[in-house]
């Protein structure tokens, strides 16, 4: 299931957004291609943003999530087709809405 | 640019420490590799303090009155660290001497003390047989008896846990000379070993100790050993009032061998900090470390200054050694302990493993500075000394009582201060504690220091918070009932205004001498450079003083994790890692290079 | 890939349905009876027996063959394969009866082999599993092979290396400190499998021994260390050590988060279990100062015996409130326990450590010794140390709980609801599985939800109610400076305010464990839940730490007081001092 473009878009700024903050740096320096740990993301980031994640889109996900998909680009994808997914699914999970 | 001040005792020291050659040498006698060597085999470490008797060392235990070099209590305090800094063991077995002798020097006869002491140069060693087994820290509660025998006495009974009871060639030993239980029914004998019947006394055991391995803890068993009139030290019935004097001089001098284990812990640590990486990048670059380095080396400062201070007192206010002395071996050992335990958790695993980092020197080092905070009256027995001593230091903290001249002679390191006069040790301070009673006026001091630009501003407010928080403290001194056996929290009370002490002394030695610290170059003067030490080291009391003002502060620090550390604390740890963790705030100068009597001129060169 | 089965959405919580159950055979009153009583002369293993044996730097024989002939090793094996591990409750009170007596045979003759076992258990295969099951019920050992010099508990920085030769693996590089690595018959080794940054680029491998012709392991000296002395810290260097591909534990790049995982277990136990220590050193002081008269009376008579001893009671009962609620957490809410366990692991050696530190003061002397009668309390001091460092060092804790505050900050502290069950010490629990573990980023946090809930019901002027108030503050002012951190502070970076936040919570988390034992224990059997002394000593005692006067000097006496005569009872009736209360020999 191949997701709308405009929710990928979303979903991939908050999290250039995210990273930016993390990585203490602007936004525009984040190369959604190059791995997360290339901007000296330590370890320990992961379960924060991990935590960003679950709470902004209201899914519970597992850390490891991040070290899987390791770049931007990656996990915007993933992200934006399980919030399509649960969108035709009637929203079960989520309650009311998925973008506050 | 001017040098730093000179400051004879610390020149001493480095000449001393020049000559006992490099630790990390290990084909030294005096090598860090030996003592780990020593400490492994439990082994006596006869060699280096064969090699320390060669160095004229134990001249420094006989007051110059007599023939030795003791005139100023600050030698002794930087020759003792020079050793603890190398090795604590050593350290404690050959300072042993002077602990043995000290109660010859105050009460013993004037042919006695030449005799011990020109034994004392030919490198006899004297041992201090106080403690016996099931009496611990309750000296007087001693069963070791002393018993009128024809002209002399006869002495049955244990002493135990004795440093040096075996290596010693004497022993004072404190024993009971009268039926009762009062303080005069106790008598200081000075024991030679030499002289007694073999079949009189028999030598204990070694005892298996977790720190200091390679030292001599032992005993004695008198058989009825007989001893003449002239090994009486005193009169009879002085012995307990003779000890408590004693305790004055050495509890204020074994604060050295906690400075010594400090210096040598923070350079470890320092050291370790700097080489180790994590994540490509050393450990001294983060900033909880540097924080722990900052903190751990404002402990190791506020406790030179305040030995330094003590050591001055014992001169300078000679009458008021009842409280600086238990004041200190209080809370001294009690920094470095600390110290120890945070660098420890800066270095994890390498604090434990006994042969990996440095030799396993810190394992060492932690270990045997654990015998510090034990030996020669605990914090515990310190603390109940001071607590009793609360109504006088509150009156003469409200009364203001102050001997001026001798806080004077106290705090300005530039000047030799006075001989010591021993008839002026009493039991009890009848006038308090000038150091912390002159806070007001020190503080006042700051004040204008500051309003005239020498020193910045924050130094002022701290000042003041200082003599705030001592308020507060000699409010709750004030609701302490004196009791033979104090309440747990009055030790706590007790322990914070040691904490008003160091700070007070901090103060003192502060204002007294940094006119004479103008900005130089080398690192120990940065520390003198804005007040720099003074302001990390006041940073670190008032942390520990803000629960003495009740309810007011948390202990841990509440304050916004964003806050940036201060600028001064940024430079102290830059210095802290150019200097390699050897932060003092008197670095000597090496003087003579040839012979022992050379570094002796360097001392009375003032 | 794990994203591949789609998001974890996991249920805080799930009907109560019981581990299996143990065969009936030995538990923890029969371990103590083949101990037997440590302070007994006589006994073989005894104190006498594991102070000679530390001296010499070793494990001790006698003491080895009983844990043997009771099936120590069984402790540790999931009862599915045969074993008896099924209640973390249960390990850690088993553990305890050892670190009591002797925490070098407790390490090296039990812990560090489940060390190695739980990541077979967590994401080891069905073969992997019975192998190393065989082995520990047949008395052998697993060595972890884990640590190197220099990348102390930071296990995704490691260097050490297996390289897939297609049909397995290749091993290279050398392991400074592995427990007993010649006398093992296993090892699990964690190893570095591709080279990079990140999470996913190392294995576990589990790995008998010996096998013949496979490459070199070359064993190097042995590291003597100044506490668990007889604990075999040995070094080990691999050359082209061949292992077959089936060696690997779970598939490639999960070794850092088997790890992450399987350590909750771990990590939980160890504090629980050197409550032992602090057992027998309570235990060793009382003997010591009730033997004793000082200045013309009985050392028990003074107020500061009395209240060192008050206190370390206390302290010894917040470690165990801790840990047991963070053991049942394991089962109750393993979402959770990414956090807790690293809390308790960050917490309580140190209050343990303190405590021992108090009680020397008045052993004076004693505490110093390596023989007589009270030699115990210096090394069992000395054995404490690891607990610290050992198996997740402070900072490897507060860098895994920092990261996760604002977090809880935002959305669970004041949001959340209490389970009561997880307060019910020694009451039913549901299985636990290790399939439950996560690496972290829980959204929940019941221990802080009861704490709130709690503090809300009891309010009142009570020393209690006035303590569970200052927490509830805490917790207020923690979560201002929580959701305030800056992404350096998260990192090791972080400055040295955001490191003592994570103290504060942990200091929070163990009086929740105090309250909640307290509030929701009563009338479910848990000893000692309805005395209103101990919870009000407990938090009292966490409140120092915390800093700031919430009791009055003659409160706080009449607690330590309390605890004191309470701890002169236990003594007199030769029982723990833990919230068990059990009787136990010597």
């Amino acid at each position: 299931m191949a997701p709308s473009t405009p929710l990928l878009e979303q979903v991939r700024g908050w999290l250039v957004r995210r990273v930016a903050y993390y990585a203490q740096c602007g936004a525009a320096e984040i190369d959604v291609e190059v791995p997360l740990a290339e901007y000296g993301l330590e370890s320990v980031y992961t379960f924060s943003l991990c935590g960003d994640i679950a709470d902004h889109f209201e899914l519970a996900i597992d850390p490891t999530l991040i070290w899987d998909l390791t770049t931007v680009a990656t996990l915007a994808h993933y992200l934006a087709a399980v919030l399509v997914q649960r969108r035709e699914l009637g929203d079960t999970l989520g309650g009311k809405g998925l973008f506050r | 640019m001017s040098a730093v001040l000179d400051y004879p005792p610390a020149n001493l020291a480095a000449t001393l420490d020049a000559r006992l050659g490099d630790p990390a040498d290990r084909t030294g006698s005096f090598s860090r590799a030996h003592c780990a060597e020593l400490d492994r085999s439990e082994e006596f470490p006869h060699a280096i303090c064969r090699h320390l008797d060669a160095l004229e060392l134990p001249s420094y235990y006989i007051p110059s009155s007599l023939g030795g070099r003791l005139n100023d209590y600050e030698d002794l305090l930087y020759i003792w660290r020079t050793l603890a800094r190398r090795d604590l063991t050593v350290a404690v077995v050959h300072a042993k001497t002077y602990l043995g002798a000290v109660s010859v020097w105050l009460a013993g006869d004037r042919d006695q003390a030449r005799r011990l002491g020109s034994e004392i140069m030919a490198g006899r060693r004297v041992s201090w047989a106080l403690t016996e087994p099931d009496h611990g820290s309750d000296l007087f509660a001693s069963k070791v008896m002393a018993s009128p025998d024809g002209s002399g006495y006869r002495i049955s009974g244990k002493k135990w846990l004795i440093t040096n009871a075996s290596q010693g060639s004497y022993l004072c030993v404190l024993t009971r000379t009268d039926g009762t239980d009062n303080e005069h029914g106790h008598s200081l004998f000075l024991v030679d070993r030499s002289s007694l019947p073999a079949d009189s006394y028999r030598l204990l055991p070694k005892v298996r100790t977790h720190g200091i391995r390679g030292a001599d803890v032992s005993g004695i068993a008198f058989e009825s050993a007989p001893v003449g009139r002239d090994a009486l030290v005193g009169p009879p019935g002085s012995g307990a009032e003779t000890v408590l004097r004693g305790f004055q001089l050495t509890r204020t001098m074994c604060t050295a061998l906690s400075l010594g284990a400090g210096d040598q812990a923070l350079q470890l640590a320092t050291r370790f900090a700097t080489e180790r990486l994590k994540r490509d990048r050393s450990l001294i670059e983060r900033p909880h470390v540097r924080d722990t380095l900052a903190r751990t080396a404002a402990l190791l400062l506020t406790a030179e200054a305040t030995a330094i201070v003590a050591s001055r007192c014992v001169h300078a206010l000679t009458g008021e050694m009842s409280v600086v002395s238990a004041v200190v071996k209080a809370l001294i050992p009690s920094l470095v302990e600390e110290m120890l335990a945070e660098l420890a958790e800066l270095l994890g695993t390498q604090s434990f493993l006994a042969e990996s980092y440095a030799e396993g020197a810190f394992q060492k080092v932690q270990r045997d500075h654990r015998v510090v905070t034990i030996f020669d009256g605990s914090a515990v027995v310190n603390r109940n000394a001071v607590i009793n001593q609360f109504p006088r230091l509150t009156r003469g903290y409200t009364e203001g009582i102050v001997d001026s001249a001798g806080l004077s002679q106290a705090s300005h390191v530039t000047t030799p201060p006075p001989p010591l006069d021993t008839e002026k040790l009493q039991v009890l301070s009848t006038d308090g504690c000038s150091v912390v009673q002159s806070l007001p006026t020190v503080v006042e001091q700051v004040t204008q220091a500051v309003s005239r630009g020498l020193a910045p501003r924050d130094l002022a407010r701290a000042a003041r918070a200082v003599l705030t928080a001592t308020k507060a403290v000699h409010e709750r001194m004030r609701e302490t009932r004196p009791a033979v056996r104090p309440m747990a929290a009055d030790y706590e009370v007790a322990a914070d205004y040691e904490l008003c002490f160091a700070a007070a002394a901090c103060l003192h030695l502060w204002v007294a001498n940094a006119a004479d610290h103008p900005a130089a170059p080398q690192p120990a003067a940065e520390l003198w450079d804005d007040a720099l030490w003074l302001q990390v080291v006041l940073r670190e009391l008032l942390s520990r003083l803000g629960h003495a003002d009740e309810g007011s502060a948390w202990r841990i620090a509440s304050g916004s994790p964003a806050t940036e550390p201060a600028d001064s604390l940024e430079r102290f740890v830059d210095l802290l890692a150019t200097t390699g963790g050897a932060v003092t705030l008197f670095p000597g100068r090496t003087t003579g290079t040839r012979a022992p009597l050379l570094w002796k001129e360097t001392t009375h060169a003032r | 890939m794990r994203a591949d089965s789609g998001p974890l959405i996991r249920q805080p919580w799930e009907t109560l349905r019981m581990p299996e159950p143990v065969a009936p055979g030995p538990g923890v009153t029969e371990l103590d009876r083949a101990l037997g009583d440590p302070w007994d002369k006589d006994n073989p293993a005894g104190f006498v027996e594991f102070l000679a044996a530390d001296e010499r730097a070793e494990m001790s024989a006698a003491g080895e063959a009983i844990l043997d002939r009771y099936g120590f090793n069984a402790e540790f094996v999931p009862v599915a394969l045969g074993g008896r591990f099924a209640r973390m409750d249960r390990l850690i009170e088993v553990l305890r009866t050892v670190w009591r007596r002797d925490p070098c045979l407790g390490l090296g003759h039990g812990l560090s082999s489940f060390i190695a076992a739980v990541s077979a258990w967590t994401a080891g295969d069905s073969s992997q599993r019975s192998a190393v099951a065989n082995l520990l019920l047949a008395n052998r050992r697993v060595a972890p092979v884990y640590h190197e010099f220099g990348h102390d508990n930071d296990l995704s920085s490691v260097n050490f290396s297996a390289t897939s030769n297609g049909a397995g693996w290749l091993l290279n590089g050398r392991k400074d400190l592995v427990t007993d690595v010649r006398r093992a018959d296993a090892m699990v080794i964690f190893a570095r499998t591709r080279p990079g940054l990140g999470s996913r680029n190392h294995g576990q491998f589990f790995v008998p021994k010996p096998t013949a012709a496979q490459g070199r392991v070359r064993y190097l000296p042995r590291s003597p260390s100044s506490g668990m002395r007889g604990v075999r810290l040995d070094g080990a260097e691999f050359t082209n050590y061949r292992i077959p591909g089936e060696s690997l534990i779970g598939e490639p790049g999960q070794g850092v988060e088997t790890a992450l995982r399987s350590f909750q277990i771990t990590r939980s136990a160890l504090p629980g279990a050197s409550v032992g220590i602090l057992d027998t050193g309570l235990r060793t002081a009382l003997s010591y100062v009730r033997e004793r008269r000082r200045y013309g009376g009985a050392a028990t008579d003074l107020p500061y015996v009395r209240a060192v001893i008050g206190r370390a009671f206390t302290d010894l009962l917040v470690v165990d409130a801790f840990s047991s609620v963070a053991a049942r957490a394991l089962h109750l809410l393993p979402g959770e326990t990414g956090v807790l366990a690293s809390a308790v692991k960050y917490l309580a050696p140190r209050v343990l450590m303190d405590a021992m530190a108090e009680l020397s003061t008045v052993l004076g002397a004693h505490s110093h010794l390596r023989e007589g009668r009270y030699a115990i309390f210096e090394k069992l001091a000395r054995d404490l140390a690891p607990a610290e460092f050992g198996h997740a060092s402070r900072d490897a804790c507060r860098a895994t709980i920092l990261p996760q505050l604002p977090r809880l900050a935002r959305r669970a502290w004041f949001n959340g609801t209490a389970l009561p069950e997880l307060f019910w010490v020694g009451g039913d629990l549901a299985p636990l599985r290790f399939s439950g573990l996560v690496t972290g980023a829980p959204g929940s946090d019941s221990l802080c939800a009861a704490l709130v809930d709690i503090s809300e019901h009891y309010a009142g002027a009570s020393p209690l109610g006035r303590l569970a108030d200052r927490f509830r503050d805490e917790l207020v002012l923690l979560r201002a400076q929580c959701v305030e951190l800056a992404p350096k502070d998260l990192s090791l970076d972080a400055s040295p305010a955001a490191h003592a936040v994570v103290e504060r919570y942990t200091l929070v988390l163990a009086a929740a464990c105090c309250l909640g034992i307290w509030w929701h224990g009563s009338g479910h059997g848990v000893p000692f839940a309805c005395d209103e002394t101990w919870v009000t000593a407990a938090l009292d005692r966490l409140n120092r730490r915390l800093g700031g006067k919430v009791t009055t000097r003659e409160e706080t006496r009449g607690l330590e007081e309390s605890m004191f005569r309470s701890a002169v009872r236990r003594h007199d009736d030769g029982r723990l001092f833990d919230l068990t209360g059990r009787e136990v020999p010597g």
